[in-house]
Parts: C-alpha cells; sequence; structure tokens
C-alpha cells in the first residue's frame, strides 16, 4: 500500500511538473515576441525595471501594461508588469516587492494598495540599491523618488463632483463609489469630491460610500443597494475604473437609467455605449497607457541621470508639472459623447 | 530512519526538493540565503497559522476562519497602541488573546452547539473580518513606536551554518517544535489524533474529545493572534485585509504536506514542507517573470491533486484491507 501511495505523489509531482514547464514556457513564449527579444538582445545596459501595480486583469491595468512595453521596446529595456490577482491585497502585493529585489531589478515601480504598508519595503530596496518610484497612486511618506501623477489626485475629485453638480443642477443626493478604501489616490479623490461639494449647499453625499474594491460585481451590487435605499438618488460621482460601468449597469438593472447622472473616472472602452446611449454622462480621465508609458520613459531618464523638470514638454503626452515634493502631473482630459470615439483604450 | 523514508511527508518532501531544483536551474538569484529568507520571512505567519490548523484538520475538522483572524488581530494592535495609545506590548497581548477568543468560540459552536465545523468557522471568517473593518472604516493603521517596526525587521544570530536569522523565522520555529511535541508526545497530542480516527472509539477509550477539540480551535485562534502580530510588525502598520487568503493557502499546505481531510492523521513537519513548497513556488515564479495571474491556478491545481492523492491512497488502502481484513489497532480506524 506504501508503493502504490508513492507512484500516486510521484505522479502529481510530474503533473505538477508537467504544469510549470508548460506554463513557464508559453510564459516566456507570450512575454518575449521576436522584436522585443531582438529589443532586448541590443540592450547593452542589461537594464531591467518591474511596475508592481495594486493587481493585475483589470482593463485599466492591462492597458498600464501595453503602455509601459510600448516605452520598454522604445527604449530596449527589460521591463515587467506583476501584481496580485485580486484587488486590494496589500500583503501580496509586498510579497512580489520584496521577489523583485530579490530578484535585483534596476527600478521598481510601485501603485501601491496601501500606502503606509508598503514604507519598510520601499526603505529595502533603496538599502540595496534599487531605485523606487510611484506611479497611478503614491505613498508620500516613503522614500520613494517621485511620483507620477496623472492630473492631480484630490483635483480629479473636484473635477467629478463639479461635473456631477452642473448635471443635477446643483442639488439632491450624490453617491460616491470609489475601490479600495486605502488606496492613496482613491482616498485623495474622495477628498477632492469632499471638497468640491462645500460649493454646493444643495448637494449632500450619501454616507456610507460605496468601496467596489476594483470589483465589476462589488460595483453593480453596492450601487443597486443604495439605489434601493435611496429612490430619489439624484448623481453618482465614481473615483475608480469599474464604479462607471457599474452604475451604469445598476441602473440598466433598476430601469433608472437616463434619470440619475453618473460622472466618474473610467475607461472609454468600458463605457462607450453607455456614454452614447446616455446612460453615462461623462468621463475624466487620463489614459493609463500613456501614464505608464510616460513613467517608464522618465525611470529610464533618472537610470541615466536625468531628472524631471517642471514644465518639461513631452511629445505626444504634454506639458508636464513637476512639484517640488517630486510629484509630476501628466495633463488629463474630459470625454464625453461628443469625443469618445476618439479614445481607443 | 527507515520510517522516515516511509512516511507520508516524504513525498511531499520530495516535491519541495523538485520544485527547488527546477527554480534554482531557471534563476541564479533563487537560492541565494537573502532570498530564501525572504521567502521564509514572507511565510512565517502562515507557518505559524498552519501548526495549528494541522491539529484542526487532524481532529476531522477545518477551520477556514484562519485569514480574518489574522486580518482582526493585526488591526488591534494598531486599534489599541495606535489610535487609543496604550503600551504597543499590551496591545499585542490583546490582540493574541482576542485571537484566542476567537478560535475558543468556534471550537464551543462547534463542541457544544454540535455545528458543522466549517459553517461555524465560515461565520467567524466573516464576523472577524467584517470587525476588523468596522473598527477601522476599513482603512490601514499606522504609528508604531520604532522599537516594535524594528522587530518587524529584526534578526537574531549569527547562527551557525546560516548567518542572522529573521525573528519572525525564528518564532516560527519555535511554535513548529512546540507543536510537534504536543503531537507526537503528549496525551493530549495522542487524544487529538484519536478524536480525529473515530470520535466514538475515542470516547470509550476515556479521550476527552469536547477538550480536545476545544484546545485545537482555540489554540489556532491564539496562533492566528500571534500571527496577526507579527504581520503588523513586518508591515509597519495594520492592515484590515491581512491574512486574506490564508485559509486557502494553510489548507493546501497542511493537505499537501499529508494531513487527511477525513481526519485521524497527518502531521506538522509535513504541513511546514507544504507552506514552504508555496513559498518557494510563488517566489520562483516571480523570479522567473510567470504572471501573477498564473499562480492562482497553480495554488489550485496543488491543492486539488493532493486532495486526489489522499483520496486515492485511502480508497487503495480500505482495497487492500478489504482483502486482507487485518485489525492493526482496534477501535482506531473506523
Amino acid at each position: 500500500m506504501k508503493s502504490a501511495g508513492k507512484y500516486i505523489t510521484a505522479f502529481a509531482v510530474l503533473a505538477l511538473l508537467a504544469t510549470t514547464f508548460a506554463v513557464g514556457g508559453c510564459a516566456r513564449r507570450v512575454e518575449k515576441p521576436e522584436a522585443a527579444r531582438r529589443a532586448a538582445e541590443s540592450n547593452k545596459s542589461g537594464r531591467r525595471i518591474a511596475f508592481v501595480m495594486k493587481l493585475i486583469g483589470i482593463p485599466y491595468t492591462n492597458a498600464c501594461e501595453r503602455g509601459m512595453k510600448q516605452a520598454a521596446e522604445e527604449l530596449g529595456i527589460d521591463a515587467v508588469f506583476l501584481g496580485p490577482p485580486t484587488g486590494g491585497d496589500t500583503i501580496q502585493q509586498i510579497a512580489i516587492i520584496e521577489d523583485q529585489i530579490s530578484r535585483g531589478v534596476d527600478a521598481i515601480i510601485i501603485s501601491p494598495n496601501d500606502d503606509q504598508a508598503v514604507k519598510p519595503v520601499i526603505h529595502k530596496a533603496l538599502s540595496k540599491g534599487i531605485k523606487v518610484f510611484t506611479w497611478d497612486s503614491d505613498a508620500p511618506e516613503s522614500e520613494r523618488i517621485f511620483y507620477v501623477a496623472a492630473a492631480d489626485d484630490v483635483g480629479i475629485g473636484v473635477e467629478v463632483i463639479d461635473r456631477v453638480a452642473k448635471d443635477i443642477g446643483g442639488k439632491g443626493k450624490v453617491a460616491v463609489m470609489t475601490g479600495s478604501p486605502n488606496a492613496l489616490n482613491l482616498k485623495l479623490h474622495v477628498d477632492g469630491v469632499e471638497q468640491g461639494v462645500k460649493k454646493y449647499p444643495g448637494i449632500k453625499l450619501v454616507k456610507p460610500y460605496i468601496y467596489n474594491d476594483d470589483d465589476q460585481q462589488k460595483a453593480i451590487q453596492g450601487a443597486i443597494t443604495l439605489l434601493q435605499a435611496h429612490p430619489d438618488l439624484a448623481g453618482f460621482a465614481c473615483v475608480n475604473s469599474p464604479g462607471v460601468p457599474g452604475a451604469a449597469r445598476a441602473l440598466i438593472q433598476t430601469g433608472k437609467q437616463g434619470k440619475v447622472v453618473v460622472w466618474g473616472l473610467s475607461l472609454p472602452s468600458e463605457n462607450r455605449d453607455y456614454i452614447k446611449k446616455g446612460i453615462v454622462n461623462g468621463l475624466t480621465l487620463w489614459d493609463p497607457a500613456k501614464l505608464t508609458y510616460l513613467t517608464t520613459k522618465l525611470v529610464n531618464d533618472y537610470l541615466d541621470g536625468k531628472k524631471p523638470v517642471d514644465g518639461m514638454e513631452v511629445p505626444g503626452i504634454g506639458r508636464l508639472k513637476v512639484s517640488p515634493d517630486g510629484i509630476v502631473i501628466m495633463p488629463g482630459a474630459i470625454i464625453t459623447k461628443e469625443n469618445v470615439d476618439e479614445f481607443d483604450f | 530512519m527507515i520510517s522516515i523514508l516511509r512516511s507520508k511527508e516524504s513525498a511531499v518532501f520530495v516535491l519541495f526538493l523538485i520544485v527547488f531544483a527546477v527554480f534554482a536551474a531557471q534563476s541564479d538569484r533563487f537560492a541565494a540565503p537573502d532570498n530564501l529568507f525572504n521567502v521564509a520571512r514572507q511565510y512565517s505567519e502562515l507557518a505559524v497559522v498552519s501548526v495549528g490548523l494541522t491539529m484542526v484538520i487532524i481532529t476531522g475538522g477545518i477551520d477556514i476562519s484562519v485569514g480574518s483572524v489574522v486580518g482582526l488581530s493585526s488591526i488591534l494592535v494598531g486599534v489599541l497602541a495606535g489610535r487609543m495609545g496604550l503600551n504597543i506590548w499590551l496591545a499585542c497581548v490583546a490582540a493574541m488573546l482576542a485571537g484566542l477568543a476567537c478560535g475558543a468560540i468556534n471550537g464551543l459552536v462547534i463542541t457544544k452547539l454540535r455545528v458543522q465545523p466549517i459553517v461555524a468557522t465560515l461565520a467567524m471568517m466573516s464576523a472577524a473580518r467584517g470587525l476588523a473593518f468596522v473598527l477601522t472604516e476599513a482603512r490601514s493603521l499606522s504609528g508604531f513606536p520604532d522599537s516594535f517596526v524594528a522587530l518587524g525587521q529584526a534578526a537574531i544570530g549569527p547562527v551557525p551554518g546560516l548567518g542572522y536569522i529573521p525573528l519572525s523565522v525564528a518564532i516560527a520555529l519555535v511554535l513548529v517544535m512546540l507543536g510537534i511535541v504536543i503531537l507526537r508526545r503528549t496525551a493530549f497530542g495522542r487524544g487529538i489524533y484519536a478524536a480525529g480516527s473515530s470520535e466514538e472509539a475515542a470516547r470509550l477509550s476515556g479521550v476527552d474529545v469536547f477538550r480536545v477539540k476545544l484546545f485545537a480551535y482555540s489554540f489556532t485562534g491564539l496562533l492566528c493572534g500571534l500571527g496577526g502580530v507579527m504581520m503588523a510588525a513586518r508591515l509597519a502598520s495594520s492592515v484590515p485585509d491581512a491574512g486574506s487568503g490564508f485559509e486557502f493557502e494553510a489548507i493546501t499546505a497542511v493537505v499537501m504536506g499529508g494531513s487527511s481531510l477525513k481526519g485521524g492523521e497527518g502531521n506538522i513537519v509535513g504541513t511546514i514542507i507544504g507552506v514552504a513548497v508555496m513559498g518557494i513556488l510563488r517566489n520562483g515564479l516571480n523570479l522567473i517573470g510567470v504572471p501573477n495571474i498564473w499562480q492562482v491556478l497553480f495554488l489550485g491545481v496543488m491543492l486539488i491533486l493532493a486532495v486526489l492523492a489522499d483520496n486515492l491512497r485511502t480508497m487503495l488502502r480500505s482495497r487492500r484491507e478489504l482483502r486482507y481484513p487485518v485489525r492493526e489497532e482496534p477501535g482506531v480506524r473506523a
């Protein structure tokens, strides 16, 4: 009976290893098409950088990855795009960063799930000579070198509530939808909404806010629950990308499409139909691919000894704002029915 | 020596060696002591929790609330020390006691109210995580004294041949030893195996099944409390979703290590090797650049394979026992 057990275990081991090799092999094939491999071979510096996102596998982060790959190919450097497979997973994200420190990359660029919890690991990376940056979301109290932001984080929140306020005529109940409560960029967007709403005494923000953890299903459920609790809801102010389509689907499911205003931060590709049908009034956003493209270039420049400067013009991106505390701001955009087709991401 | 080679944990050890060798061949960074300690540190909390979970699984139970209790404990450190200004060490003790309380509630609900373990701990899983979120409005807390944060990064040693060992790894090792001693050398440990093999038989032979089960769940709760404290120190902040996914990883490690979900068999050495396999697998995949989404698939495949192997082993054995009806120890196997 012992030997039978051993055969089974041996079989299990073999099956597992077969999967390992299959996945390892195909992952490498996916990651390095011919052009990229040639680029990597011509990469004399052997420079390697790693982006560590809050999570991977949603359209927003896929767009980020695309931008990184484009820049990495142009620059001839090796860049990887990593992150936990589920949203809000601070612990996994830190483990991924630690593994990249072990790998000995030249730079790590993080969009932290938690701006406090990443402080020790950022310190550890810097102490090993690895340059650390943030993009998409910041960890201002850490020792990161600079932060590349899409528009300023508080300003985005103000913009969203301003747009909602205009479309609902300055009065009514407004729901706030965000992702993980610990992501600093989202906290700042919400702060912006709270600051901006002070201009409109007729508007009341509905509490509690909806936290969707960057999950489409949670966004829809949260919005439906809220619509049931507040039948007189006038608008949604959404500050993360699953929020807007989540609110739109909730409105369709409850038959309230067109009766409630929706503005937020999201991707045109996820909302094109909703915008055209008037369920979603508009989006305030940036192109995440461009943001990551820009970040890759700025990090590469920094490794070459060139720091970003205020007023710097970047082809295809626009004029950058750089503040003394190391925040680089990329100009953003407003998307409505009129111009939604100009955006292909 | 022979018995070690023939034991079930030798299978998982072989798996460990193979996975290790594969990654060592693929990445020159993998086998560096620096990286291995990095993995050990990341997995020390899971190792601590798995020691308790092994006992629970040997009693024939399950505890899927472990991750949430780790999260609650981590948050309590932050709420008590960071927000309410309590002494940090008192806060740590309180957080561990809260873990113990969660475990004891699990144990009492399962034994006294006769609720199935998976349902009872499912409820605790949700309640503890919910409480962690409510206490902090789902935000993380920080601002711990430097002495506590330093502890999370501390290393002890030098140990001959190994250099400096991260403190959290040392703590995990001590608890693994303790777990082994409890299971192998005490009457209580034998009671845990007996309760899992056949509750009725155990009861007839004088084992206090109620106490054994209550102990297993409470001890697991206490270890989760400790895991939460260790995580708060390592991250220098209290994260409400700390430990999420632990239930899955810990159960996978325990089953891979040769414990049977049907109860009555298993051991901590196997579990710890199981934890190590999970650790090096994830780290190795990261180092050779396999996208993280694939890792979820891998862990799932591993759990299924481990359970399948366990089922097949049981099936083959019962078939053999039918052919050669030999009773090994009367009353131990139902």
